[in-house]
Protein backbone atom coordinates (compact mmCIF):
# COMPACT_ATOMS: atom_id res chain seq x y z
CA UNK A 1 0.00 0.00 0.00
CA UNK A 2 2.57 2.18 1.06
CA UNK A 3 4.47 1.06 -2.27
CA UNK A 4 1.74 2.17 -4.38
CA UNK A 5 1.10 5.74 -2.53
CA UNK A 6 4.39 6.47 -3.55
CA UNK A 7 4.15 5.35 -7.10
CA UNK A 8 1.34 7.83 -7.34
CA UNK A 9 2.90 10.39 -5.51
CA UNK A 10 5.55 10.21 -7.95
CA UNK A 11 3.06 10.22 -11.09
CA UNK A 12 1.69 13.44 -9.50
CA UNK A 13 5.05 15.14 -9.14
CA UNK A 14 6.10 14.30 -12.91
CA UNK A 15 2.88 15.67 -14.22
CA UNK A 16 3.58 18.96 -12.48
CA UNK A 17 7.32 18.86 -13.46
CA UNK A 18 6.10 18.78 -16.95
CA UNK A 19 3.72 21.72 -16.11
CA UNK A 20 6.10 23.59 -14.88
CA UNK A 21 8.80 22.90 -17.43
CA UNK A 22 7.72 26.43 -19.59
CA UNK A 23 7.65 28.78 -16.44
CA UNK A 24 11.23 27.69 -15.97
CA UNK A 25 12.45 28.21 -19.24
CA UNK A 26 10.87 31.53 -19.06
CA UNK A 27 12.24 32.60 -15.92
CA UNK A 28 15.58 31.37 -17.03
CA UNK A 29 15.56 33.59 -19.80
CA UNK A 30 14.32 36.45 -17.83
CA UNK A 31 17.31 36.06 -15.75
CA UNK A 32 19.45 36.76 -18.42
CA UNK A 33 21.41 33.74 -17.69
CA UNK A 34 21.91 32.15 -21.87
CA UNK A 35 24.38 29.30 -20.30
CA UNK A 36 22.36 29.01 -17.21
CA UNK A 37 19.14 26.32 -18.32
CA UNK A 38 17.23 25.63 -15.37
CA UNK A 39 15.05 23.16 -16.27
CA UNK A 40 14.22 20.63 -13.75
CA UNK A 41 14.76 17.05 -13.52
CA UNK A 42 11.69 15.86 -15.19
CA UNK A 43 11.33 13.43 -12.50
CA UNK A 44 12.49 15.31 -9.34
CA UNK A 45 10.09 15.10 -6.78
CA UNK A 46 10.91 18.90 -5.48
CA UNK A 47 10.46 20.39 -8.87
CA UNK A 48 8.29 23.15 -7.61
CA UNK A 49 10.76 24.56 -4.37
CA UNK A 50 13.40 24.57 -7.76
CA UNK A 51 11.36 27.18 -9.65
CA UNK A 52 11.13 28.53 -6.20
CA UNK A 53 14.40 28.52 -5.60
CA UNK A 54 16.60 31.72 -5.95
CA UNK A 55 19.42 29.31 -7.15
CA UNK A 56 17.53 27.43 -9.62
CA UNK A 57 18.91 29.24 -12.30
CA UNK A 58 22.54 28.88 -11.20
CA UNK A 59 25.09 28.23 -13.91
CA UNK A 60 26.05 24.47 -13.96
CA UNK A 61 29.09 23.16 -14.89
CA UNK A 62 27.43 20.37 -16.68
CA UNK A 63 25.69 22.76 -18.93
CA UNK A 64 26.28 21.44 -22.18
CA UNK A 65 27.42 24.16 -24.77
CA UNK A 66 25.66 24.46 -28.15
CA UNK A 67 26.39 22.29 -31.07
CA UNK A 68 28.42 23.99 -33.62
CA UNK A 69 29.24 27.25 -31.25
CA UNK A 70 32.87 27.10 -32.92
CA UNK A 71 31.63 27.87 -36.09
CA UNK A 72 32.28 24.80 -37.45
CA UNK A 73 29.42 23.45 -40.07
CA UNK A 74 28.92 20.22 -38.23
CA UNK A 75 25.83 18.97 -37.61
CA UNK A 76 24.70 19.42 -34.12
CA UNK A 77 25.42 15.60 -33.26
CA UNK A 78 22.12 14.04 -31.73
CA UNK A 79 23.69 13.53 -28.07
CA UNK A 80 23.73 9.74 -26.82
CA UNK A 81 21.68 9.47 -23.98
CA UNK A 82 23.75 8.10 -21.23
CA UNK A 83 22.59 5.55 -18.77
CA UNK A 84 21.25 6.94 -15.01
CA UNK A 85 23.91 7.86 -13.11
CA UNK A 86 24.18 6.19 -9.71
CA UNK A 87 22.83 9.07 -7.81
CA UNK A 88 24.87 9.56 -4.53
CA UNK A 89 22.56 8.70 -1.64
CA UNK A 90 20.74 11.87 -0.76
CA UNK A 91 20.73 13.76 2.23
CA UNK A 92 17.33 15.18 3.22
CA UNK A 93 17.70 18.79 3.49
CA UNK A 94 14.69 18.53 6.30
CA UNK A 95 13.23 15.90 8.05
CA UNK A 96 10.35 15.97 5.93
CA UNK A 97 12.05 15.80 2.92
CA UNK A 98 13.57 12.86 4.09
CA UNK A 99 10.73 11.33 4.89
CA UNK A 100 8.85 11.81 1.89
CA UNK A 101 11.81 11.71 -0.65
CA UNK A 102 11.24 8.32 -2.28
CA UNK A 103 14.09 6.08 -2.91
CA UNK A 104 16.23 6.74 -6.24
CA UNK A 105 15.67 3.05 -7.36
CA UNK A 106 11.86 3.26 -6.58
CA UNK A 107 11.47 6.19 -8.56
CA UNK A 108 13.45 4.61 -11.74
CA UNK A 109 11.42 1.65 -11.53
CA UNK A 110 8.18 3.75 -11.54
CA UNK A 111 5.89 2.91 -14.81
CA UNK A 112 4.61 6.78 -14.99
CA UNK A 113 8.36 8.25 -15.19
CA UNK A 114 8.69 9.91 -18.71
CA UNK A 115 11.82 8.89 -20.71
CA UNK A 116 14.20 11.64 -20.01
CA UNK A 117 14.10 14.38 -23.31
CA UNK A 118 17.04 13.93 -25.40
CA UNK A 119 19.79 16.79 -26.00
CA UNK A 120 18.27 17.07 -29.52
CA UNK A 121 15.24 18.05 -28.69
CA UNK A 122 15.91 19.80 -25.49
CA UNK A 123 19.94 21.19 -25.94
CA UNK A 124 19.60 23.34 -22.57
CA UNK A 125 17.48 21.15 -20.36
CA UNK A 126 20.62 20.93 -18.31
CA UNK A 127 20.21 20.00 -14.81
CA UNK A 128 20.58 22.84 -12.49
CA UNK A 129 19.74 21.91 -9.03
CA UNK A 130 21.38 24.40 -6.77
CA UNK A 131 22.92 21.55 -3.80
CA UNK A 132 20.14 23.18 -1.08
CA UNK A 133 17.26 21.97 -2.79
CA UNK A 134 19.23 18.96 -4.58
CA UNK A 135 16.24 15.91 -4.09
CA UNK A 136 17.33 12.49 -5.66
CA UNK A 137 17.95 12.36 -9.29
CA UNK A 138 15.75 9.61 -10.27
CA UNK A 139 15.67 10.08 -13.99
CA UNK A 140 18.58 9.56 -16.60
CA UNK A 141 20.72 12.57 -16.82
CA UNK A 142 22.12 13.67 -20.73
CA UNK A 143 25.28 14.67 -21.79
CA UNK A 144 25.93 16.59 -24.70
CA UNK A 145 28.17 15.95 -26.92
CA UNK A 146 31.73 17.75 -27.36
CA UNK A 147 31.42 20.31 -29.78
CA UNK A 148 32.40 19.27 -33.35
CA UNK A 149 35.97 20.11 -33.97
CA UNK A 150 36.46 22.16 -37.56
CA UNK A 151 40.02 20.51 -38.77
CA UNK A 152 43.23 22.06 -37.14
CA UNK A 153 45.91 20.47 -39.49
CA UNK A 154 46.73 20.80 -43.55
CA UNK A 155 48.60 21.79 -46.01
CA UNK A 156 48.49 24.80 -47.81
CA UNK A 157 49.91 25.70 -51.65
CA UNK A 158 50.57 29.04 -52.80
CA UNK A 159 51.60 31.15 -55.66
CA UNK A 160 52.21 35.37 -55.72
CA UNK A 161 54.55 37.67 -55.84
CA UNK A 162 56.80 38.16 -53.77
CA UNK A 163 56.43 34.67 -52.36
CA UNK A 164 57.17 32.74 -54.97
CA UNK A 165 55.28 29.35 -54.81
CA UNK A 166 55.17 27.79 -51.73
CA UNK A 167 54.00 24.48 -49.78
CA UNK A 168 53.31 24.98 -46.42
CA UNK A 169 52.15 23.62 -42.93
CA UNK A 170 49.04 24.77 -41.65
CA UNK A 171 47.57 24.67 -37.96
CA UNK A 172 44.78 26.01 -37.25
CA UNK A 173 44.42 26.41 -33.36
CA UNK A 174 41.07 27.69 -33.43
CA UNK A 175 38.75 27.96 -36.22
CA UNK A 176 39.00 31.54 -37.15
CA UNK A 177 42.98 31.67 -37.04
CA UNK A 178 45.59 29.50 -39.34
CA UNK A 179 49.12 29.44 -38.80
CA UNK A 180 51.36 28.73 -41.37
CA UNK A 181 55.24 27.75 -41.93
CA UNK A 182 56.98 26.37 -45.32
CA UNK A 183 59.39 26.44 -47.93
CA UNK A 184 59.22 28.26 -51.20
CA UNK A 185 61.09 28.82 -54.26
CA UNK A 186 61.58 31.84 -56.78
CA UNK A 187 63.21 30.41 -59.40
CA UNK A 188 66.51 31.38 -58.24
CA UNK A 189 66.82 30.10 -54.43
CA UNK A 190 65.11 28.14 -51.73
CA UNK A 191 63.77 30.34 -48.93
CA UNK A 192 61.03 30.10 -46.13
CA UNK A 193 57.69 31.68 -45.18
CA UNK A 194 55.62 31.97 -41.55
CA UNK A 195 52.45 33.82 -41.26
CA UNK A 196 48.95 33.69 -39.53
CA UNK A 197 45.67 34.43 -41.36
CA UNK A 198 42.55 35.43 -39.57
CA UNK A 199 39.26 34.44 -41.36
CA UNK A 200 36.50 35.53 -38.61
CA UNK A 201 34.12 33.89 -40.56
CA UNK A 202 32.75 30.71 -40.93
CA UNK A 203 30.67 30.70 -43.85
CA UNK A 204 31.87 29.68 -47.41
CA UNK A 205 33.30 32.75 -48.39
CA UNK A 206 34.94 35.05 -45.64
CA UNK A 207 37.12 37.89 -45.44
CA UNK A 208 40.62 37.09 -44.34
CA UNK A 209 43.50 39.13 -43.28
CA UNK A 210 47.29 37.87 -43.43
CA UNK A 211 50.66 38.23 -42.09
CA UNK A 212 54.05 36.69 -43.07
CA UNK A 213 57.23 37.13 -42.93
CA UNK A 214 59.69 35.25 -45.36
CA UNK A 215 63.32 34.97 -46.51
CA UNK A 216 65.09 33.79 -49.81
CA UNK A 217 68.43 32.82 -49.27
CA UNK A 218 70.98 34.48 -52.03
CA UNK A 219 70.85 32.91 -55.39
CA UNK A 220 72.49 33.20 -58.65
CA UNK A 221 69.59 35.33 -60.86
CA UNK A 222 71.69 34.89 -63.40
CA UNK A 223 69.93 31.89 -65.69
CA UNK A 224 66.50 33.04 -64.52
CA UNK A 225 67.09 36.03 -66.68
CA UNK A 226 68.63 34.15 -69.53
CA UNK A 227 66.14 32.16 -69.68
CA UNK A 228 63.81 35.14 -69.55
CA UNK A 229 65.10 37.11 -71.72
CA UNK A 230 66.59 34.32 -73.79
CA UNK A 231 69.74 36.28 -74.28
CA UNK A 232 71.86 32.64 -73.52
CA UNK A 233 75.09 35.16 -73.20
CA UNK A 234 73.85 37.48 -70.36
CA UNK A 235 75.63 37.88 -67.30
CA UNK A 236 75.88 40.16 -64.38
CA UNK A 237 77.80 40.21 -61.38
CA UNK A 238 75.12 41.95 -59.44
CA UNK A 239 72.84 39.12 -60.34
CA UNK A 240 75.38 36.24 -58.76
CA UNK A 241 73.57 36.81 -54.98
CA UNK A 242 70.17 38.10 -55.31
CA UNK A 243 68.25 37.33 -51.82
CA UNK A 244 65.92 38.92 -49.92
CA UNK A 245 63.66 39.22 -47.21
CA UNK A 246 59.63 40.35 -47.05
CA UNK A 247 56.63 41.15 -44.97
CA UNK A 248 53.27 41.12 -46.57
CA UNK A 249 49.71 42.68 -44.79
CA UNK A 250 47.15 40.91 -47.17
CA UNK A 251 43.49 41.07 -47.21
CA UNK A 252 41.38 38.32 -49.04
CA UNK A 253 38.79 36.49 -49.61
CA UNK A 254 38.09 32.64 -48.58
CA UNK A 255 35.88 30.54 -50.53
CA UNK A 256 35.14 26.89 -48.83
CA UNK A 257 34.73 25.98 -44.93
CA UNK A 258 35.67 22.80 -43.88
CA UNK A 259 37.93 20.72 -45.73
CA UNK A 260 39.20 23.02 -48.39
CA UNK A 261 40.06 26.27 -49.25
CA UNK A 262 40.96 28.46 -51.91
CA UNK A 263 41.85 31.71 -51.15
CA UNK A 264 43.36 35.46 -53.00
CA UNK A 265 44.85 37.63 -50.96
CA UNK A 266 45.92 40.78 -51.86
CA UNK A 267 47.86 44.16 -50.17
CA UNK A 268 51.40 45.19 -49.56
CA UNK A 269 54.79 43.70 -48.91
CA UNK A 270 57.77 45.29 -47.91
CA UNK A 271 60.87 43.77 -49.31
CA UNK A 272 64.27 44.29 -47.91
CA UNK A 273 67.76 42.93 -49.80
CA UNK A 274 71.53 43.89 -50.18
CA UNK A 275 72.90 44.28 -53.51
CA UNK A 276 76.00 42.17 -54.00
CA UNK A 277 79.03 42.94 -56.03
CA UNK A 278 77.76 46.59 -57.60
CA UNK A 279 81.21 47.79 -57.94
CA UNK A 280 81.81 45.30 -60.52
CA UNK A 281 79.48 46.69 -62.79
CA UNK A 282 80.71 50.34 -62.14
CA UNK A 283 84.15 49.60 -62.50
CA UNK A 284 83.44 48.51 -65.68
CA UNK A 285 81.33 51.58 -67.16
CA UNK A 286 84.82 53.57 -65.48
CA UNK A 287 86.66 55.40 -67.03
CA UNK A 288 90.40 55.80 -66.92
CA UNK A 289 90.48 59.00 -64.47
CA UNK A 290 87.02 57.98 -62.30
CA UNK A 291 86.04 54.96 -61.05
CA UNK A 292 83.54 54.12 -58.52
CA UNK A 293 83.18 51.97 -56.43
CA UNK A 294 80.79 50.48 -53.40
CA UNK A 295 82.79 49.99 -50.36
CA UNK A 296 79.95 48.55 -48.71
CA UNK A 297 76.95 47.10 -50.08
CA UNK A 298 74.23 48.99 -50.46
CA UNK A 299 70.72 48.15 -49.31
CA UNK A 300 67.15 48.51 -50.68
CA UNK A 301 63.55 48.59 -49.08
CA UNK A 302 60.68 48.12 -51.25
CA UNK A 303 57.21 48.80 -50.48
CA UNK A 304 54.61 47.59 -53.05
CA UNK A 305 51.50 45.95 -54.23
CA UNK A 306 51.43 41.83 -54.15
CA UNK A 307 49.28 39.37 -53.86
CA UNK A 308 48.75 35.77 -54.04
CA UNK A 309 46.54 32.68 -54.74
CA UNK A 310 46.58 29.28 -53.22
CA UNK A 311 44.47 26.45 -51.19
CA UNK A 312 44.31 24.75 -47.83
CA UNK A 313 43.53 21.39 -47.76
CA UNK A 314 42.64 20.24 -44.39
CA UNK A 315 43.98 16.56 -43.47
CA UNK A 316 42.72 15.82 -39.80
CA UNK A 317 40.86 16.99 -36.90
CA UNK B 1 23.10 39.97 -45.02
CA UNK B 2 24.35 40.28 -41.39
CA UNK B 3 25.25 43.18 -39.44
CA UNK B 4 28.96 42.15 -39.39
CA UNK B 5 28.85 41.59 -42.88
CA UNK B 6 27.39 45.12 -43.63
CA UNK B 7 30.03 46.44 -41.59
CA UNK B 8 33.11 44.69 -43.24
CA UNK B 9 31.56 45.68 -46.54
CA UNK B 10 31.69 49.44 -45.55
CA UNK B 11 34.82 49.09 -44.52
CA UNK B 12 37.02 47.15 -47.37
CA UNK B 13 34.83 50.22 -49.40
CA UNK B 14 36.66 52.27 -47.34
CA UNK B 15 39.91 50.49 -47.76
CA UNK B 16 38.99 50.30 -51.82
CA UNK B 17 38.80 54.37 -51.59
CA UNK B 18 41.91 55.17 -50.15
CA UNK B 19 44.01 52.64 -52.43
CA UNK B 20 44.24 55.40 -55.06
CA UNK B 21 46.05 57.97 -52.81
CA UNK B 22 49.06 54.61 -52.28
CA UNK B 23 52.14 54.32 -54.55
CA UNK B 24 52.33 51.23 -56.66
CA UNK B 25 55.99 50.95 -56.50
CA UNK B 26 58.48 52.62 -53.66
CA UNK B 27 61.55 51.99 -53.70
CA UNK B 28 64.88 53.21 -51.22
CA UNK B 29 68.25 52.88 -51.34
CA UNK B 30 70.68 53.34 -48.72
CA UNK B 31 74.26 53.19 -49.79
CA UNK B 32 76.55 53.05 -46.60
CA UNK B 33 79.16 54.07 -48.52
CA UNK B 34 80.29 55.20 -52.52
CA UNK B 35 83.51 56.13 -53.54
CA UNK B 36 84.83 58.30 -56.44
CA UNK B 37 88.46 57.32 -57.21
CA UNK B 38 91.22 59.02 -58.79
CA UNK B 39 94.09 56.60 -59.74
CA UNK B 40 97.63 57.24 -60.09
CA UNK B 41 97.68 60.95 -59.21
CA UNK B 42 101.14 62.10 -60.31
CA UNK B 43 103.23 64.49 -57.83
CA UNK B 44 106.52 65.79 -58.55
CA UNK B 45 107.62 68.57 -56.23
CA UNK B 46 110.84 70.09 -54.79
CA UNK B 47 111.30 69.79 -51.05
CA UNK B 48 109.15 72.26 -50.04
CA UNK B 49 106.53 73.41 -46.95
CA UNK B 50 103.25 72.74 -49.09
CA UNK B 51 101.81 71.50 -52.04
CA UNK B 52 99.00 71.92 -54.40
CA UNK B 53 97.76 69.36 -56.67
CA UNK B 54 94.45 69.25 -58.51
CA UNK B 55 92.29 66.61 -60.85
CA UNK B 56 88.53 66.61 -62.06
CA UNK B 57 86.64 63.60 -61.68
CA UNK B 58 85.16 63.73 -65.24
CA UNK B 59 83.34 60.61 -65.60
CA UNK B 60 80.29 60.56 -63.48
CA UNK B 61 78.05 58.44 -65.65
CA UNK B 62 78.01 55.83 -63.07
CA UNK B 63 76.11 58.04 -60.35
CA UNK B 64 74.74 60.33 -63.01
CA UNK B 65 71.29 57.60 -62.16
CA UNK B 66 71.43 58.30 -59.02
CA UNK B 67 71.53 61.80 -59.06
CA UNK B 68 68.67 62.51 -61.12
CA UNK B 69 66.42 60.35 -58.47
CA UNK B 70 65.23 61.48 -55.00
CA UNK B 71 68.47 61.43 -53.66
CA UNK B 72 71.11 62.49 -50.72
CA UNK B 73 74.66 62.30 -50.45
CA UNK B 74 76.77 63.38 -48.16
CA UNK B 75 80.64 63.79 -48.29
CA UNK B 76 81.95 61.13 -45.36
CA UNK B 77 85.74 60.78 -45.82
CA UNK B 78 88.73 60.74 -48.29
CA UNK B 79 91.65 58.71 -48.34
CA UNK B 80 95.68 59.24 -49.92
CA UNK B 81 96.85 56.10 -50.83
CA UNK B 82 100.23 56.15 -52.27
CA UNK B 83 101.35 53.69 -55.20
CA UNK B 84 105.16 54.27 -55.82
CA UNK B 85 108.03 56.81 -55.21
CA UNK B 86 107.86 57.21 -51.41
CA UNK B 87 107.42 54.93 -48.29
CA UNK B 88 104.61 57.10 -46.46
CA UNK B 89 102.60 59.81 -45.71
CA UNK B 90 104.24 61.13 -42.35
CA UNK B 91 105.73 63.65 -43.43
CA UNK B 92 102.15 65.42 -43.80
CA UNK B 93 100.64 67.62 -40.87
CA UNK B 94 97.74 69.48 -42.52
CA UNK B 95 95.49 68.20 -46.01
CA UNK B 96 92.88 70.01 -47.32
CA UNK B 97 90.48 68.91 -50.14
CA UNK B 98 88.59 71.26 -51.73
CA UNK B 99 85.06 70.38 -53.96
CA UNK B 100 84.26 72.65 -56.84
CA UNK B 101 81.90 72.61 -59.68
CA UNK B 102 83.79 72.40 -63.45
CA UNK B 103 80.76 74.14 -64.96
CA UNK B 104 81.33 78.18 -64.64
CA UNK B 105 77.39 78.61 -64.78
CA UNK B 106 76.95 76.97 -61.78
CA UNK B 107 76.06 79.45 -58.61
CA UNK B 108 78.09 76.37 -56.44
CA UNK B 109 80.78 77.49 -54.25
CA UNK B 110 84.27 75.54 -53.59
CA UNK B 111 83.50 73.67 -50.41
CA UNK B 112 86.77 72.63 -48.39
CA UNK B 113 84.81 69.50 -47.24
CA UNK B 114 87.48 67.43 -46.41
CA UNK B 115 90.18 68.55 -43.61
CA UNK B 116 92.71 67.47 -41.51
CA UNK B 117 95.13 69.74 -39.71
CA UNK B 118 97.56 68.78 -36.62
CA UNK B 119 95.59 65.96 -35.92
CA UNK B 120 96.20 63.76 -39.22
CA UNK B 121 96.89 60.42 -38.58
CA UNK B 122 98.78 58.48 -41.35
CA UNK B 123 98.72 54.78 -41.40
CA UNK B 124 101.94 53.64 -43.45
CA UNK B 125 101.27 54.89 -46.80
CA UNK B 126 98.09 55.82 -46.62
CA UNK B 127 95.77 58.85 -45.04
CA UNK B 128 92.16 59.70 -44.55
CA UNK B 129 90.66 62.78 -44.00
CA UNK B 130 87.57 63.05 -42.54
CA UNK B 131 84.41 65.47 -43.59
CA UNK B 132 84.89 68.89 -42.24
CA UNK B 133 81.04 69.70 -42.86
CA UNK B 134 77.82 68.60 -43.83
CA UNK B 135 76.99 69.07 -47.24
CA UNK B 136 74.55 67.47 -49.98
CA UNK B 137 77.05 66.76 -52.87
CA UNK B 138 74.39 65.97 -54.92
CA UNK B 139 74.31 69.19 -56.78
CA UNK B 140 77.98 68.76 -57.39
CA UNK B 141 77.75 65.24 -59.21
CA UNK B 142 74.79 66.65 -61.32
CA UNK B 143 77.38 68.99 -63.05
CA UNK B 144 78.85 65.64 -65.00
CA UNK B 145 82.37 66.50 -63.28
CA UNK B 146 83.75 67.17 -60.26
CA UNK B 147 87.09 68.82 -59.23
CA UNK B 148 89.08 68.70 -56.26
CA UNK B 149 92.41 70.77 -55.45
CA UNK B 150 94.33 68.84 -52.11
CA UNK B 151 96.94 71.05 -50.29
CA UNK B 152 99.20 69.32 -48.00
CA UNK B 153 101.45 70.95 -45.22
CA UNK B 154 104.03 69.48 -43.86
CA UNK B 155 107.96 68.61 -44.76
CA UNK B 156 107.13 67.54 -48.07
CA UNK B 157 110.08 65.76 -49.35
CA UNK B 158 112.02 66.10 -53.13
CA UNK B 159 110.29 63.50 -54.96
CA UNK B 160 108.62 61.98 -57.54
CA UNK B 161 105.62 59.66 -56.36
CA UNK B 162 102.04 58.82 -57.08
CA UNK B 163 98.83 58.10 -55.36
CA UNK B 164 95.43 57.30 -55.52
CA UNK B 165 92.29 59.54 -53.82
CA UNK B 166 89.25 58.44 -52.53
CA UNK B 167 86.75 61.01 -52.23
CA UNK B 168 83.59 58.68 -50.60
CA UNK B 169 80.49 59.55 -49.53
CA UNK B 170 76.86 58.24 -48.41
CA UNK B 171 73.65 58.70 -49.27
CA UNK B 172 69.85 57.14 -49.93
CA UNK B 173 68.56 57.76 -52.85
CA UNK B 174 64.05 56.92 -53.34
CA UNK B 175 62.00 56.19 -56.47
CA UNK B 176 58.17 56.24 -56.28
CA UNK B 177 55.90 54.77 -58.86
CA UNK B 178 51.58 56.01 -58.36
CA UNK B 179 48.66 55.06 -60.08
Amino acid sequence: MLRSLRFERAATVTRLTALAAPILAWASSAAAAPDAPAAPDPASPDATSVAASPDASAPDATAPDAPGFDGSDAPAEAAPETPPPESPAPEPATPSDAESAPAPADIAGAPETPPPPSVAAAPDAAPALAPEVAAPRASATVVAAAPSRAPWIGAMADLGLPDGATMSLVVRPIRSIRAHAGLSHNLISLGERVGVTWAPLSWWVSPTVSLEYGHYTDGNANPLVRAVSGDTMFSSAVLDRVGYNYANAHLGIELGRRWFTFYIHAGASRITSTIHNLSAETMSESAETTSVTFSKDPSVRLLTVSARIGFVVYLAK
Amino acid sequence: MTTTMIKMSRSAILLLATLPGCPLVDVEAEVPEVCLTYPNLQVQSPAVGSLSQSFVFDDLSAVHDVAKQDASLSFVRAEVRVTSGIENLAFIDAVHVVVSSTDPATPLPPLTVYDCSGNCAPDGNALEVPAALVHNAIDYLRAGSLKIDLEFDGQIPAASWTMDIDVCMKGSAGYTVSP
